[in-house]
């Protein structure tokens, strides 16, 4: 509602931040700005659907054409969809076993449950 | 693809809500330029105001997409609509539906609710022409009972508009 004025100007940061003053949520931000600056598909530390890092638990795959993600995400959505979420490439049936599985993994222990 | 309409809205999944806290957090961090959130209690619905960019024939001009983001974001897409009225658009319908395929066939659980509104800025920002989809009357009047956009089988036109 303060930001009726100037339609003529797209908003920039700065004024943004001026219609919400919400301080506890400000704080909050900053807190994480460093973290959270560049949520990207050239992250390597974060999986691009569900937005959380990796970890041993919840290890990164590779698909052939260089994506990552967690295994459970990729594995839910081909679920729905056989397509790559970041560059749209389909598999190719004559992959082995199944395409998503073909690349890095960052625990020994799952690289091998993959392989069987 | 299942349908989610808006009256059979579920609250949302753990994975939703997380994603969703974090994309809060990133586009009060590094908002989309032309956009405007105002933050709400709601994280299932969110309005945001667009700002027709300088040098389009939208340049001036201020709309409200209303994103409503289904039980199980990002495997499925929000449901995307301008709020009345509508920018005048050769694929946005007079009832706010949105002609474009990213939301629905081609929707992706990489995008956010940012690269959404990116891409339909650009789609606003492209048209030369402030005109209603050819098919808009037939199309709104089938609409009439609240179906969702999602619902809707697109065809897409050209990828230039
Ligand atoms: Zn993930
Ligand atoms: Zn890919």
């Amino acid at each position: 509602m303060v930001c009726e004025t100037n339609i003529q100007q797209i908003p920039s940061e700065e004024s943004s931040k001026k219609c919400h003053p919400d301080i506890p949520l400000m704080v909050a931000l900053e807190k994480v700005k460093s973290k959270v600056n560049t949520i990207s598909e050239d992250d390597e530390d974060i999986c691009p659907i569900c937005l959380e890092e990796y970890t041993s638990e919840n290890p990164r795959i590779v698909t052939k054409c260089s994506h990552h993600y967690h295994l459970s995400c990729i594995y839910e959505w081909n679920e729905r969809s056989e397509t790559c979420p970041v560059c749209s490439k389909a598999p190719d049936y004559d992959d082995e076993p199944k395409w998503y599985l073909v690349g890095v993994v960052l625990t020994n222990r799952f690289t091998s449950m993959l392989q069987l | 693809m299942t349908g989610s309409s808006a009256s059979s809205r579920k609250v949302l999944s753990k994975i939703a809500t997380n994603r969703l806290q974090k994309e809060l957090v990133e586009w009060q961090v590094n908002p989309p330029s032309g956009f405007l959130h105002k933050v709400t209690d709601n994280l299932q619905r969110w309005v945001i105001e667009v700002y027709g960019a300088q040098g389009t024939i939208y340049a001036g001009e201020k709309y409200q997409l209303q994103v409503d983001f289904p039980e199980h974001y990002p495997m499925e897409a929000p449901q995307v609509i301008f709020l009345h009225p509508a920018p005048l658009h050769p694929h946005i319908y007079s009832n706010g539906h949105i002609c474009l395929d990213i939301l629905y066939d081609s929707w992706s659980p990489a995008m956010t609710v940012s690269s959404i509104c990116i891409s339909i800025l650009s789609m606003l920002s492209s048209s030369t022409v402030k005109e209603r989809p050819e098919d808009n009357d037939r199309y709104v009047k089938n609409c009439r009972n609240g179906r969702s956009p999602k619902e809707t089988r697109w065809w897409f036109h050209d990828d230039k508009v």
